[in-house]
């Protein structure tokens, strides 16, 4: 029999020093312990995996993390404690539909029944019925939000989850390399990014997406049964957790020969952008810089993201998504975060919009002393295949 | 709505196979991440919010409601839309408030809206989706087709040397040139332990395979369908445990007929455990789920119990304990998943007709 890795596991000086983290934040905030809620969603899976190494595919998921280092892991029943099992760093593994009362009962174990508790999730996961069981099941718990504690905590990135980030970089850029040969006229949008899934999980990532857009860009799709044309500009968008869980969005725009004048000369205004903006995520900046860096650059050309929701950079690790995010949940940037950037960007001509909104580049940035660092595909360049 | 007295349901979800399809069941729109609301007034249009990061530009192609809308906030959004359609001081049913409507979110709807009264609706919901309409029951048949190709396919994959990552990822490349929507592919060998996702661990001659495909077609209805391999001939043991996982599967899809509780399919399971020596007492997975547009729907067994319906869909895999470790590591992944639909005289498989234990020549 063969052997083979089923999954990924950090190494014990990594776990200790998370655990670690987490513990001086909770003696600081005075929390006897955190209730790290997750969920099946790319957005908010990651915090378990963060202290379990435990990837939840779907439903609901919970690590009781005690001050004094105890940690639990609680899962739904449909999704099950089998994988859990196999990883070897949280060995209390439990199966309930009451998760209310099996916190409770864990609780109640590690004598804090009538604890300060944190619950990290609370702002954006934890669902209403869950948190009324909770509270109707540990009475005399002083509950409070921990959201902020926790993602703070982890949004510096120590040097092995560095190491991860560029594994998942690496296979991103061998993956674009062989879907340069998938990229044909008259194949169909879902044959090139199917092979973009398959080639992606085949070099071990745990979960992602494949998106592509070709003009009238009104959207990027999941892959639709229409064909690329000779004279297309394709842009291709793959954003995936590698086999540590560490996501990468990485985005590339192809077209068969040189691209039209039009669309080149916007192009060079998203490298432009791109650049000002990685420039300015340094340490001791605010992330909202990256946005007065946009627009300093969107200035010149005329160009417009007033008003835009959607973020121009966000915090990824274990999560694709986690804070800070711009705009909306600021932060002074540190050292060793690490950023997604993809400049947003609006049209105020519909028709300037479906012609050149889909072509933009998103990549990771780490942030440095003196700036930005980009963690993938270290120039842009638009991507001419033979015609 | 109208039997519940409400204005209104303010429809919660999130992109999880368990959670994503409250909002595509009212709306066609399929979230891969994030959160998801639906506004859906008892007169009138509704409306769909979003999370900013997700966006709504795939939401505004779908053409069901027009008015969708990104935000930081939906409960301003969610106290604007109702206020528009006059019950601000009405009864709002929250769809998801027992399993998925976020804290935080409720919290901001209360505060916007005082003077609304809230109540949870999830099994309002659910209870009226669980009987699936012949365009549902056409979709899930359009799914279970793809499964059933996607499987004839891979049989070509399955040969000693090979790892299970290179054949789950041409499943996920099978399955995504189908159009499926999202799904996941397992399989393990023995010394069975669980069923993963990505092993390095390659096939060889005499293997015991299990795969497991639990995927959304491209209407987003979901299939849970799992089939057992050997590379050879199937060892004897695997044989005959393999006969009573098929007469127990028949024996649970025999009691789903409309009229009898959820719970006796439990009963039915029990019944040919005992026949095997065989147990499933204690165990808290479930046995068989509902599914449709989420892949976890009412009822399932044990936990959430349900007068069978007529066109009720239900995901069928009985579970079993083997508290021998060896006999686990043997025989534990060696299953049958798949979909069933309830009808007046019993179960009627939706995928497989019939169970074939597949032996492929080495």
């Amino acid at each position: 029999m063969t052997t083979g890795t089923l999954s990924h596991s950090t190494s014990p000086r990594e776990r200790e020093r998370r655990h670690s983290l987490l513990r001086a934040a909770m003696s600081e905030a005075g929390y006897d312990a955190l209730v790290i809620y997750g969920r099946g969603d790319e957005f908010v899976r990651g915090r378990i995996q963060y202290v379990s190494d435990i990837f939840t595919w779907a439903g609901w998921a919970i690590v009781v993390l005690s001050a004094n280092g105890h940690a639990v892991f609680i899962a739904d029943p449909l999704f099950g404690l089998g994988r859990a099992a196999i990883v070897d760093w949280i060995t209390d593994l439990r199966m309930t539909q009451d998760p209310g009362k099996g916190i409770a009962d864990i609780l109640s174990d590690l004598r804090i029944a009538s604890g300060s508790i944190g619950v990290v999730g609370l702002a954006d996961i934890v669902c209403v019925g869950h948190f009324q069981q909770m509270r109707a099941a540990s009475p005399r718990v002083t509950w409070a939000d921990a959201t902020d504690l926790f993602d703070d905590a982890r949004a510096v990135k120590s040097q092995e989850e560095i190491d991860n980030f560029h594994q998942t970089s690496a296979i991103l850029r061998s993956v674009f390399k062989g879907l340069e040969a998938e990229i044909r006229p008259q194949v169909m949008e879902s044959d090139v990014l199917a092979e973009a899934h398959k080639m992606c999980r085949q070099y071990g990532c745990v979960d992602g997406i494949a998106l592509m857009g070709r003009p009238p860009f009104r959207t990027f799709s999941p892959g639709s049964n229409g064909v690329i044309e000779r004279d297309d500009i394709i842009v291709v968008d793959l954003e995936w957790g590698g086999p540590s869980g560490y996501w990468v969005e990485l985005r590339r725009v192809f077209s068969f020969g040189a691209p039209p004048d039009p669309a080149k000369r916007f192009w060079e205004t998203r490298v432009e952008t791109f650049a000002a903006c990685v420039d300015a995520m340094k340490a001791g900046n605010s992330s909202d810089d990256i946005l007065v860096a946009r627009d300093r650059v969107y200035g010149k050309h005329g160009q417009s993201a007033t008003g835009v929701l959607n973020y121009t950079a966000h915090g990824i690790g274990l999560d694709s998504l986690e804070p800070p995010w711009v705009p909306g949940k600021s932060r002074a940037l540190k050292e060793n975060m690490v950023i997604n950037l993809h400049p947003a960007i609006q049209f105020a001509d519909r028709s300037e919009g479906l012609a050149l909104g889909g072509i933009s580049i998103a990549d990771n940035i780490l942030v440095g002393r003196d700036g930005g660092i980009r963690m993938t595909d270290p120039v842009d360049e638009w991507v001419q295949l033979e015609p | 709505m109208d039997g519940a007295g409400l204005d209104a349901l303010v429809i919660c979800s999130r992109g999880d196979e368990f959670m994503r399809g409250r909002v595509q069941y009212v709306s066609d729109i399929f979230q891969w991440a994030g959160w998801g609301i639906v506004v859906l007034p008892r007169s009138g249009d509704g409306a769909f919010i979003a999370d900013p990061l997700w966006g709504v530009g795939r939401a505004r192609l779908v053409g069901w409601h027009s008015d969708v809308r990104s935000s930081h906030s939906p409960g301003d959004e969610i106290a604007e839309l109702l206020a528009d359609r006059g019950v601000a001081d009405g009864e709002v049913g929250v769809v998801g408030l027992a399993d998925i409507t976020l804290a935080a979110h409720f919290s901001g709807m209360k505060q916007v809206l005082p003077r609304a009264r809230f109540r949870d609706a999830t099994d309002l919901f659910d209870d009226v989706r669980a009987v699936k309409s012949p365009m549902e029951l056409a979709n899930l048949a359009e799914t279970s087709a793809i499964l059933r190709s996607v499987y004839r396919s891979l049989e070509a994959e399955l040969r000693p040397g090979v790892t299970h990552r290179d054949v789950m990822a041409e499943a996920h490349r099978l399955a995504r040139q189908y159009g499926c929507l999202d799904g996941i592919a397992q399989m393990a060998t023995r010394p069975f332990t669980a069923l993963m996702f990505s092993s390095s661990k390659t096939l060889q001659q005499g293997d015991v395979i299990a795969i497991d495909l639990e995927w959304a077609g491209p209407s987003g209805y979901w299939v849970e369908l799992r089939r057992n391999y050997s590379l050879g001939r199937v060892p004897d043991d695997a044989r005959r445990y393999w006969d009573t996982r098929v007469e127990t599967f028949e024996a649970c899809s025999s009691v789903m007929k409309a009229g009898n509780s959820s719970a006796e399919v439990l009963a039915a399971r029990d019944r040919a455990y005992r026949r095997h020596g065989q147990d499933g007492q204690g165990i808290l997975s479930y046995t068989a789920h509902g599914i449709g547009i989420d892949s976890l729907e009412p009822p399932w067994v044990p936990g959430k119990d349900r007068v069978l319906r007529e066109n009720m869909v239900v995901s069928l895999h009985p579970a079993i304990q083997l508290a021998d470790p060896g006999e686990h590591a043997a025989l534990g992944c060696i299953a049958i998943a798949d979909n069933v639909l309830v009808t007046a005289t019993g179960g009627q498989r939706m995928t497989d007709q019939a169970d074939v234990w597949i032996e492929l020549e080495a």
